[in-house]
């Protein structure tokens, strides 16, 4: 047992409890703070596999201005549109709790199937496996440069389909 | 006994595996949850299921082109939950309610 | 003469096409001024036509005229060409002729109707069709004009519409006509198959040459195959009953139509295969049969009948039956005289049958008739031209030709005893309801409520012309007894006349035979005429004497011998039973059912499917992860 194997197992409690919480927590506001809590230890373990500067943006961008976002919506909806006295979930879904299992099970079995599992001996040593940023910014903006401006227009679209679309007005026209 | 210890030693299964978990909870939770808000966070929660994956693959297979693909990722998932959230709000103006239960005017 | 010929068979389309542009215009001087002009120009023309043909050499006188291939595939070439010869000349001069008079009387006729540019329309798209029947190349193109006068037909005797029974008459005219239609079409199939040709010059070429017995039976097929054909169009039995109700349709039509010209299709049919109908002695003998038949048993229900225009349709029928057992006993010439003579004189009648009933306001019933020799004195006089005509007394026309016809059912090789009995017997018949119809008509003191009067010149004129065509027609034909007997030489001009073109014999029996036959014919109209004279004149109790002891026969006859009763049972209802069947068994349940089921089912499994759509957007989800939950099994399976 290294350290590693230490951190993961730490970590993955958080995570896991978060990510159940998030699914089953009747509030709303809960569901985002427990989603909070489940990426702040996402953001620790992408640190402990050497990915420090994804890290970072994890826990800044992520778990800090997107959630805030969601919290923000939240509380401009009533509450009681939000937070029902009835159950959060909805009924009668056996069927797609098989569906998930099965999903689950699948996976897991193409997992732990040999075919494309890096074995121990594959594990590069600790050190090499740094990303450091300087090597993600040169990737991001040089070697994929194309993608990244893709992408910076996309952001640009959206912010302004996001204002149309918040200037809605509501009611029904139909 | 070497068994067990060698099931608590990490290896990139144990990542997948975590993640494969993260990303069918948060599956169930789309499935199951009427909250259209609670649906999107989990959204958040698969994308970063997805994340975790492609991290882990990074880290193991020595190609930090993974983590680009994260950036990425996390890029455009913080642009889908501005949308989402910004559909959201419009039907919420339109129906009065965001939840997905009664919300079936796609019924054929 | 290209041009001539077009011309002929183009101005009475012509016609059609004004007359049918000014379809609703209400002026029956304009339409009738227009049509017949068109149909003068075409009689004009077919004079000039005629008169080149006979400048040409004996010998010599077909001409083709050839326009375009209609029909090319493969063996088989149906050229869209006109033969001008002999017979058509001549029977586009009677066409013309006769179709220009009636459309003028038609003018005179037609004074109380409602659309007249639609009547003389199609009046004019008849002579164009019936021109396309005698002229046409092959029987094929004659097929053509033969349906196009069938349809013509059809649409004058259901011209007044309005009244369904007498566009029922239409229909029956029509569907009495499509069975022989099918006939025809079988013959022709026949006849292809045989010879491999339809022109009627390459069969007429080649029945010269047919000495085959092996393929005589399939002759004979085709033969009465087309003669089945010629039953319907010439109303033979058994398809002759359509031409008694023909007589719903405005008298001027009965007269061009269903007494003059389209009637004789089928007879102009039989004189152009001629050379190949004398090849089939059991052809001939079935065609001489149906045509004595038909003679004498229309002659029997001609004699009961109080409908003038019924009287004179029956007349026709018997008429038809003559020119039938004509070209059954190999007397095509004499055929083809008494379709000339017959024409000449049964226009007069029908015509003057017309007058008659129009200056009764629409009265048909002879025996409301009566007094009309002062009132109206031309009709009078033509029509009693006419009544001695078709009698058959000498020198007028149908003496001629219903002699030469009776001599050859008497002498010619095909001919029998008993042929030349019915066909005498019928001469009988017709000198007796012919004369009983002039008697009630014109000699006795009148019954009707209406006042009679003269018709006008234009009514008159087309009386008096025929009146004359029907006194001298004969000429074209005088048997050479009596040249011989008169000391002149005049020729038989039909005869010699059609002898290139049809298959003409010429009987040379013995002269006191001749004689004596013809005294009998003379002798027996003679008989039948006095007979009705005093039986409708002074002795009426007489005649009801004879009816009373036998009223079931006498009943029989006035009914027609049942026929139509007897084709509605055996035919008609089985056949409307089978239709009613097809339609509420295999059409509504069977078909529909189909239909509606597939109809109904795809709605039941849409129905089954809107379900899924039930807008929950979970469950939308629900199916993509199915979807990926099969492609994962799969993924599984190849790793």
């Amino acid at each position: 047992m290294d350290l590693a194997s230490v951190f993961f197992w730490i970590l993955s409690i958080p995570i896991l409890v978060g990510a159940i919480c998030v699914v089953f927590s009747k509030n709303p506001l809960f569901s985002a703070l427990f989603l909070v809590l489940s990426m702040v230890g996402l953001g620790a373990l992408y640190f402990q596999l050497g990915a420090h500067f994804i890290s970072a943006v994890q826990i800044a961008v992520y778990a800090g201005a997107v959630m805030v976002l969601f919290v923000m919506v939240l509380m401009l909806f009533d509450r009681k549109a939000v937070e029902s006295e009835e159950a959060a979930v909805i009924k009668n879904s056996q069927f797609k709790w098989l569906l998930v299992s099965v999903f689950l099970g699948l996976m897991l079995g193409l997992i732990f199937s040999q075919s494309f599992i890096a074995g121990p001996d594959t594990i590069l040593p600790e050190a090499t496996s740094v990303v450091s940023t300087k090597e993600l910014g040169n990737l991001l903006y040089f070697k994929n440069i194309l993608s990244f401006e893709i992408l910076g227009l996309l952001l640009l679209v959206i912010a302004v389909g996001v204002v149309s679309l918040s200037r809605i007005e509501g009611g029904s026209d139909d | 006994m070497t068994d067990l210890l060698s099931f608590f030693q990490v290896s990139l299964n144990h990542y997948l595996a975590l993640g494969l978990i993260l990303f069918t909870l948060g599956l169930a939770g789309v499935f199951i949850r009427k909250n259209l808000i609670v649906i999107l966070m989990c959204l958040e929660l698969m994308l970063n299921a997805v994340n975790l994956i492609f991290v882990a693959f990074s880290h193991y297979q020595g190609i930090p082109l993974g983590q680009v693909y994260v950036f990425f990722i996390m890029t455009v998932a913080a642009a889908e939950a501005g949308v989402g959230l910004a559909i959201a709000i419009s039907i919420y103006k339109r129906f009065g309610t965001i939840k997905m239960d009664l919300l079936t005017a796609l019924k054929g | 003469m290209d041009l001539y010929v077009i011309g002929v068979v183009l101005l009475p389309l012509i016609g059609f096409l004004i007359n049918g542009i000014l379809w609703d215009k209400n002026n029956r001087i304009v339409s009738g001024t227009i049509a017949s002009a068109c149909v003068a120009g075409s009689f004009v023309l077919s004079i000039i036509i005629f008169l080149s043909v006979r400048a040409a050499s004996v010998g010599e006188r077909s001409f083709l005229i050839h326009f375009y291939d209609w029909i090319h595939v493969d063996a088989l070439k149906v050229p869209m060409a006109f033969l001008i010869d002999p017979l058509s000349s001549i029977m586009c001069l009677l066409v013309t002729g006769v179709g220009l008079l009636i459309h003028i009387f038609s003018i005179g006729y037609m004074d109380e109707e409602k659309r007249p540019a639609k009547y003389f329309a199609f009046l004019n798209l008849f002579i164009f069709n019936m021109l396309i029947l005698v002229l046409g190349s092959s029987l094929l193109t004659t097929f053509i004009g033969w349906e196009g006068v069938g349809l013509c037909s059809y649409l004058l005797i259901g011209y007044w519409f309005e009244d369904s029974k007498k566009a029922d008459a239409g229909l029956k005219a029509f569907l009495t006509n499509r069975i022989g239609d099918a006939g025809f079409l079988v013959g022709l199939f026949f006849l292809y198959k045989l010879f491999g040709t339809l022109n009627y010059q390459d069969l007429n070429v080649l029945a010269l040459s047919f000495n085959s017995p092996e393929s005589l039976g399939l002759l004979t097929a085709g033969l009465l195959g087309i003669f089945i054909g010629v039953c319907g169009k010439s109303a033979q039995i058994p398809l002759y009953v359509w031409l008694p109700d023909a007589m719903a349709g405005p008298t001027p039509v009965s007269a061009l139509i269903h007494a003059a010209t389209m009637v004789t299709a089928g007879l102009f049919v039989m004189i152009r295969l001629s050379n190949l109908i004398i090849l089939s002695p059991t052809a001939m003998a079935v065609i001489a049969t149906v045509g004595a038949l038909t003679a004498l048993i229309a002659a029997i229900i001609g004699t009961c009948q109080w409908d003038i225009k019924k009287i004179l349709a029956y007349s026709t029928v018997s008429q038809l039956g003559y020119m039938v057992l004509a070209a059954g006993v190999g007397a095509f010439g004499g055929s083809l005289f008494h379709v000339l003579t017959h024409a000449f004189f049964k226009a007069l009648m029908f015509l003057g049958a017309g007058s008659i009933i129009h200056a009764l306001h629409h009265e048909q019933d002879i025996r409301k008739m009566g007094g009309l020799k002062k009132t109206m004195p031309i009709t009078a006089i033509t029509f009693t031209i006419g009544w001695i005509a078709i009698i058959g007394i000498p020198p007028f026309a149908g003496f001629f030709s219903k002699d030469e016809i009776l001599w050859s059912a008497w002498a010619g090789e095909h001919g029998h005893f008993l042929l030349w009995f019915m066909g005498w017997a019928a001469a009988g018949l017709t000198a007796f309801y012919m004369t009983r119809l002039m008697v009630l008509t014109f000699w006795t003191p009148s019954r009707s409520e209406h006042k009679a009067h003269e018709s006008s010149p234009l009514m008159t004129i087309p009386l008096v012309c025929l009146a004359v065509l029907a006194i001298f027609g004969g000429l074209l034909g005088i048997p050479e007894v009596i040249s011989h007997g008169l000391g002149i030489h005049i020729p038989h001009f039909l005869n010699e006349w059609l002898d290139e073109v049809a298959y003409i014999h010429v009987i040379h029996g013995k002269v006191s035979h001749e004689i004596i036959l013809m005294l009998l014919s003379v002798g027996i109209a003679v008989f039948g005429a006095i007979a009705a004279f005093l039986l409708y004149g002074k002795h009426q109790d007489t005649r009801e004497r004879i009816v009373s002891k036998a009223p079931k026969f006498f009943e029989l006859v006035s009914e027609k011998f049942y026929v139509d009763e007897l084709y509605e049972k055996m035919i008609l209802k089985p056949l409307r039973l089978l239709s009613e069947s097809l339609w509420k068994d295999v059409d509504q349940k069977f078909i529909d059912g189909a239909v509606n089921g597939s109809n109904t089912s795809i709605k039941k499994l849409g129905q089954g499917l809107a379900a899924v759509q039930n807008g929950f957007f979970q469950n939308y989800l629900l199916f993509m992860i199915v979807g990926l939950i099969a492609i994962l099994t799969v993924f599984v399976r190849y790793i």
